[in-house]
């Protein structure tokens, strides 16, 4: 007995200094919650909350130092923008500044500067000394581009190399004549596309650009793109497309109530100069495998037509799941397997009842080469906290932004009650 | 005791490695079935009117998507006066609005092809349905909206 126990002493201490070791290289001194608030994950990776009840959270962005800036598309306390610190390391925000005059969606980290947009232009402002809070006055980058009442982020990517690309999105559904009317006939051509519906071009520090004298139409028959990221690995521009709504409701004798709630597809597209991907004359039926005349061109549901002539999607993903956020991740936490591989924050779908809503997940695509080497897979669920989501309404949280962190950890942010989550790998307390 | 801990920790953990390389696949085909029957049961005029024209936007539950379309239940402005809710079904709605301390910013369709007496059932059941209790409309109150004397029928 005595010597089982002097024996199990040291045991214990080399344990102790094992996990001590392994906690400060994985976790640090994270403090994790058991329930990974509230998400569920594949095995081995695990989720604390850093803040909460922030406002309605939209992109996020987390800078070399940890530090945290969460747009807001509404004003919270009259500002657009909240920071946070995590000073003791322990995960939790306890730091929490909220600035800037106007509510924001993108918003993006590159050389020092903090690039965000609101509805109508992209800014940037100097980063320095690891000040929490800008104190530099924020100049205009891009601005220039026509108010519109429906799909108006001006959400970006930063290339790195000098150039920002703007998503601006479609005015309309599918550039009907009036919009969003059944029997109202597609515009042909659509002059949406000559300022709307596509990618633009320009320099990331040039102050006041405008769209039409200085951007560059980058591409083109996009309806938007709120999902917009540069992929390091290979020096390309991805988006994910939020495909076009009411199929069936405008169409009853082309569509099923179930097809009207699955097509089109929601497209993950490579951009590259000079491309046009259809819209408002076509859209993917995932079904089909191809992309197929709108109804309000002519289409019969099947018939192709001129979509022969738009560049497909590099995939697919299932109809009206929204998808709001890219991250190609270049981290070392996560396996090898996620290493350059996409995630995709799907926000979740309002439009189709009275089917069950879908979507409010992070999904992963794998990628080797540029391209898509596997399936779509579910990351992070559970943000809804319900099984069956009939309406939007009924998801408490609906996952909205991602960011890297430093370490490797990847953020997520939430537009219902502003949660902010952090997803590690390996540090299950 | 310890040395079989740390036998099994690590067989453990391997498991969940290994469980890791293999996630849950998603597949396009959905399964879901029709989820409003019971709703959709009800037959009234105006019910059915909402579910073709109304029920995408402001859902099932009348109580819209936070973020894009307001609620109808719990709205007061529905139990207000008739003829702003006929306004907004005829010509549309366009800008930021706030319901119940949240902001909405999508705009809403002129639904000016639905007949005057189509937009009476529909307007008077959204005035009635969710827990809202106001006046019915009638298809002479959306005439004098749409276009005093020219009717829609």
């Amino acid at each position: 007995m005595k010597t089982i126990k002097s024996f199990s002493v040291p045991l214990i201490l080399i344990t102790a200094v094992i996990s001590a070791l392994c906690m400060r290289s994985e976790s640090g001194s994270l403090s994790i919650p058991d329930d990974n608030g509230g998400l569920t994950l594949p095995a081995g990776f695990s989720a604390l909350v850093v803040a909460d009840k922030l406002g309605s959270g939209r992109h996020i962005v987390v800078n070399s130092n940890g530090d945290i800036y969460l747009a807001l598309r509404s004003l919270k306390n009259g500002k657009g923008i909240v920071a946070l610190r995590d000073s003791n390391g322990n995960g939790q925000a306890d730091i929490i500044r909220y600035f800037g005059n106007t509510l924001t969606t993108g918003i993006d980290i590159s050389n020092g500067f903090l690039y965000y947009s609101n509805f109508e232009e992209v800014l940037r402002v100097p980063l320095s000394g690891g000040e929490l809070v800008p104190t530099g006055e924020p100049v205009v980058i891009a601005t220039g581009f026509e108010k519109q009442n429906q799909h108006q982020d001006k959400t970006f990517a930063l290339d790195g190399a000098g150039n920002i690309y703007v998503n601006v999105g479609a005015p309309s559904n599918a550039c009907q004549q009036i919009d969003r009317t059944p029997d109202s006939k597609g515009i042909d051509p659509c002059p949406q596309l000559e300022r709307h519906a596509g990618i633009w071009k320009f320099k990331d520090d040039v102050p006041g650009q405008d769209q039409v004298k200085n951007g560059h139409h980058y591409a083109s028959g996009i309806r938007n793109s709120i999902a917009i990221a540069w992929n390091n690995s290979n020096n390309k521009l991805y988006v994910v497309q939020h495909g076009r709504d009411q199929l069936f409701q405008f169409y009853p004798d082309l569509y099923s109530e179930q097809q009207g709630a699955e097509l089109p597809a929601e497209e993950f597209f490579m951009v590259e100069d000079g491309d046009f991907f259809g819209w408002p004359y076509c859209y993917y039926d995932q079904f089909k495998k191809q992309k197929v005349l709108a109804p309000e061109y002519g289409g019969d549901s099947k018939a192709i037509g001129r979509c022969d002539k738009a560049k497909g999607p590099i995939m697919a993903f299932p109809g009206h799941l929204a998808p709001n956020d890219l991250l190609f991740y270049t981290g070392k936490m996560f396996p090898e397997r996620y290493r350059n591989g996409a995630f995709i924050a799907f926000h979740g779908s309002w439009n189709r009842s009275p089917l069950d809503q879908k979507g409010y997940f992070v999904a992963f695509v794998p990628f080797e080469n540029g391209l898509p080497s596997g399936e779509m897979e579910i990351f992070a669920d559970g943000f809804a906290g319900v099984k069956v989501i009939k309406s939007p309404n009924d998801a408490v949280y609906r996952p909205m932004g991602l960011a890297q962190g430093p370490d490797g950890s990847i953020y997520v942010s939430d537009s219902e009650e502003g949660r902010i989550w952090r997803i590690i790998y390996n540090s299950k307390k | 005791m310890k040395i079989v801990l740390f036998i099994i920790i690590p067989a453990v953990y391997l498991t969940l490695a290994g469980l890791a390389k293999h996630p849950g696949r998603y597949t396009l085909t959905d399964n879901t079935n029709i989820s409003s029957a019971g709703f959709q049961a009800e037959k009234s005029e105006g019910n059915q009117l909402y579910i073709k024209h109304c029920l995408q936007c402001h859902q099932t539950d009348g109580k819209g998507v936070r973020g894009m379309f307001p609620p109808l239940a719990g709205n007061d402005k529905i139990k207000g006066p008739a003829t702003d809710i006929i306004k907004i079904v005829l010509f549309g709605l366009e800008g930021p609005l706030t319901v119940n301390e949240r902001d909405y910013n999508q705009p809403m369709p002129p639904q000016a092809y639905l007949t005057d007496k189509q937009i009476a059932d529909i307007v008077s059941y959204i005035r009635n349905s969710w827990g809202n209790r106001a006046s019915n409309v009638t298809p002479a109150d959306v005439g004098k909206v749409r276009k005093p004397g020219k009717p829609k029928n």
